[in-house]
This record gives structure tokens, sequence and C-alpha cells, in this order.
């Protein structure tokens, strides 16, 4: 019997919940092992010694969830980073443009639907939103956000039989079935601004699909629903960082491309989930 | 004066506390803090284009999402003045529906029944219903897979969906998944349980022993006894 712990912190709780859409596996696994802590599901209040398998999701953006995972970290065995904010920053790591400060401001007194605001005290913020491995040893990733319920079972199925997990080595174009002709718009198109060929590659066609630098292993499920990928699985395991591969794709690609081309404009789009993890933010630290 | 502090708080979505004074046997304060780090939504979204909102939007909450997404959406064609067309409008409803039907199965079961059945004050969670009600939390179990699977089926995927664009929806919904949908949806309903079925979880144990009364469940699990249906089966409008 393997004591689990299971815990949220700078994200959204949507990990857990499609750890929920286990349903039935998810049942087996925790009346098969022991669920020590996990504020979502049982009462337990503290942390307890000798955790064999911890999965936390969401990033760290306060001292109070730097503590927790420090804390999880040396009380656990093996820690598991479960979705896109704990393995790279997720979508709140966007945020990291600006300083933690500078956006307590902006957010809690400056903005404009705030009226009489109150910046709240009870928290230290961080100065940038960070992944889990920023702070502490990381040992397993189960990227996406969410992250595929199929990844969610594999690896901890894996580890609770003494296996080591793998994750799908593809990009998400290896599980997309849109055609690739090998020819391209010349221009870039918004979502809303056409109807695209259902069959074709929507990156050919001139949307910004960013499956080329992005992990597979989920079905491409976003192209096939007929949008784009935004991303959420992070850089493939050969690419360091997920913007800057799909930039240079888009670059080799098209030189027209590049007409409209701000990197400022376009940081959010290349690297909607992985920019507090990426090369560019670490460029972007040293010079503040 | 004695402090109660209950840290972390559990059974909720997200992280919080709270602190209570008592004096003399009375409530005389209670502070409640939220304890997950702002994420600033207000400053990421700004200067992005704009069909970025109904992507980035949802993350705020892996729960309601298709509630963030939608309103996103629906914000950008009220600026713009556009009108989607009606098999749009239908498919984000029934998304709407769906998520309504995971987000409140899911508060309702993992979260909240724990503590409306009868079970021990330590065992107060899922796994320990499951133990002690196997149907119900089965049922509860089948209702949010339910809901899982309309989401999936107008949203492209679940926890987090991605086919409202401004104007419209990216992809449609065949004949044959609807009409499968809609009779999963009828034997769903019909596993539910009714005003009788749930006579053996009423917290009548919980209930006397805080002094409160079981009126609102008697309400809830008994609406309508009168024609025999499950409570989650009747129709709002109605009663």
């Amino acid at each position: 019997m393997v004591k689990l712990l299971l815990a949220g912190l700078a994200g959204d709780s949507g990990c857990q919940v499609a750890m929920l859409a286990l349903h039935e596996t998810l049942l087996d696994i925790i009346s098969a092992n022991e669920l020590v802590f996990a504020p979502t599901l049982i009462d337990a209040k503290e942390i307890p010694e000798g955790v064999d398998v911890a999965i936390v999701e969401g990033g760290i953006r306060d001292d109070h969830e730097e503590h927790i995972i420090r804390e999880i970290r040396e009380k656990s065995g093996v820690l598991i980073a479960l979705g896109a904010c704990a393995c790279f920053g997720g979508i709140p790591g966007l945020a990291n443009l600006r300083c933690g400060d500078d956006l307590m401001n902006m957010v809690y007194a400056d903005h404009k639907g705030t009226i009489k605001g109150t910046i709240p005290r009870h928290l230290e913020i961080t100065a940038e939103q960070r992944a889990l491995h920023q702070y502490v040893k990381v040992d397993f990733i189960i990227p996406g956000c969410p992250p595929e319920v199929t990844d969610i079972a594999h690896v901890i199925t894996s580890l609770l039989s003494g296996q080591a997990p793998q994750l799908s080595r593809t990009q998400v174009c290896d599980d997309c079935p849109r055609e690739r002709l090998g020819e391209y718009s010349t221009v870039l198109k918004r979502i809303h601004e056409e109807v695209p060929d259902p069959d074709r590659c929507l990156l050919e066609q001139g949307f910004l699909c960013v499956g080329p630098a992005t992990r597979g292993g989920c079905g491409a499920p976003c192209p096939k629903a007929g949008n784009i990928c935004e991303g959420c699985r992070g850089p493939c395991e050969e690419v360091s960082d997920q913007g800057l591969a799909m930039m240079d794709a888009l670059t080799a690609l098209s030189s027209q491309i590049a007409d409209d081309f701000t990197l400022q404009r376009y940081t959010g789009m290349f690297h909607r989930f992985s920019y507090a993890d990426s090369k560019i933010s670490r460029l972007a630290r040293r010079d503040k | 004066m004695p402090e109660v502090t209950v840290d972390p708080l559990t059974r909720i979505e997200g992280l919080g506390r709270i602190r209570l004074e008592v004096e003399d046997g009375a409530l005389k304060d209670l502070k409640f803090q939220i304890m997950v780090a702002p994420r600033f939504y207000e400053y990421l979204l700004t200067g992005k284009p704009v069909e970025e909102a109904p992507r980035i939007s949802q993350r705020i909450c892996g729960i309601c999402y298709t509630s963030h997404h939608l309103v996103s959406v629906k914000a950008i064609e009220d600026a713009w003045g556009v009108e989607p067309p009606e098999t749009a409008v239908l498919l984000r409803r029934a998304m709407n529906a769906g998520g309504f039907v995971t987000s409140h199965s899911l508060h309702n079961a993992f979260l909240a029944l724990p503590d409306l059945v009868d079970l021990p004050a330590n065992a107060r969670n899922f796994v320990a219903l499951l133990g002690k009600y196997p149907d119900l939390g089965k049922i509860a179990v089948k209702i949010h897979a339910y809901g899982n699977k309309v989401v999936e089926a107008t949203g492209g995927r679940v926890v987090h969906v991605v086919t409202s664009v401004p104007g419209g929806q990216t992809s449609g919904l065949s004949e044959q998944r609807r009409d499968e949908l809609v009779e999963e949806g009828a034997s769903t309903r019909g596993t539910c349980p009714t005003a009788s079925s749930t006579r053996g979880w009423r917290p009548t144990s919980w209930a006397s022993s805080t002094g409160w009364t079981t009126t609102s469940t008697t309400a809830i699990a008994g609406s309508s006894p009168a024609t025999g249906r499950s409570w989650l089966g009747s129709d709002p409008t109605t009663t």
C-alpha cells in the first residue's frame, strides 16, 4: 500500500478535475492505496512524514506555496508535477512580463474594474509565477492543460508497479489527422476570420497552430475540433524552448509571415503555457 | 479569548483558511482568507488578441471553465455586434448544460455530500461515502461522467474546451452522437435516486446533532413524490 498525496497550488484545480475523470480507475487507485493528504478530497490538515508519491498541481506564485512545495518535497519519495502550471508555470506565467509588486498594484488598486481596491497583505507574492522544478527536484512530469487522463493513469500505475513512466516523444502533428501538402498561406489568419478547411493542416492555412513545437500523445483533440493547438503540453522531448522552436519553424517557412511579426505581441501565443520556464523569460529576467 | 483556526479548509476548490474567535460561547469574529495566489488574469489578458480570451480566461477555474469560455466569447460578440448562428447557440447551450452537470455533480458528490450523509466526523470524504453508500457514490460518478461526455462532444475536450470562437463554433455535433447523448442522458437520469431510495442516507444524525432540521433535504429528496419522478429529473419551471 502506497501513501499518496494530492495537492493544488497556483493553478485552477482543473488537473484534479481531470483526475476525477479517471472515475473507476481513480477509485481503484485510491482504495488500493492510502490517500494521506489531499485537501480537495479528504480533511487531513497536516502533510504527514513518509509520503511515497506526491502529485502536485499548480505553480508557485507566493511564499505560502513555496513553503508548501518545499515541505511536500522533504516528506515525499517521488514528486510528480501534474499539469502545465506545475511543469512549466502555465498560463499564469504570462503575467511574468511584469514583476509581482507591480501586478498587485495594477490588479487590486489601479485596474479599471477596481473600485477603492485594497491590496491583500496576507500573501507575500513572489516576483514571478514559476514551475515546481524551479524550486525543488521534480521526478516526473505529466504535462497538459489539462493533462490527458490516459497519461495520468499511465504515470501513476507505472510508478505503483515499480516501473518508470514514459511520456510520448512525438509532436502534436503526429497525432493530427489533418493533411499537410507543403503549401503555405502567405498571410496569418485569426481563427474567426475564415472557416478553415476541415481536412488540411491549420498552420499551412495560416492559423497559428503550435502543434509542431508541442509534445504529442494527446491525440490532437483541438485541431480535430476545428481549433488550433494552444501548446498546453509544453515543448516536445527534444526541444528546450517551445516558443523559440515555433518561431524558428515559422521564420523558416515564410519570410512573408515576418512582416507583421513582433515578439511582444506573440509571446503569449508561442509560450502560452511555458513562458515562465522559457529561455526568453530567463533573458528577460537578466535584464530586470 | 479562545481562537480556532482551520487551515487548510478542505474539500473546496482552491486554498483557504478560516480563523474564528469565540467569547462567552458566542462567535465574536470570523476571518476567511483565500490562500490561492492571485494569478493576474486581468493583466495577462490585456493587450492580447481578443480571441485569446476564451482560451485563456477558462484557466481561471478547472471546474466551471465552460462558463468562462462561453462568457468570454459572448463578451467579444457583444462588443463587435456579432450574432452567432442558431446552431452555434444551441451547441453552446448544450456545452453549458454539460458544464453545469459536471460542475454541480463534482461539487455535490466529491466536496459537499460527505457532510450531508451519515458519516463519522473523521471520515467525511468521498472514499468513505463510497464505502458506506456505494450506490450513491457510483451514481455520482456516472452523472459526472455523463456531463463530461456532453462537454467533450460540444467543446472538443474536457476541462478546458476549444470550440467557441467569436461568431460561432469550430465544430458541430453529428446527429448520431447527439442521439446517443440524449439516450444516455435519459438513462443516467433514470438511475438518479428517487424519494424512496434516498431515505437511507438522509442526514438524520448529523442534522439532529447540530439542531438543524431536515426540511431542506426532504424538499430535495421528495420534491416530486406524487409524480414518482426522481428529483434531478423534475423540471424546475413546474415545481
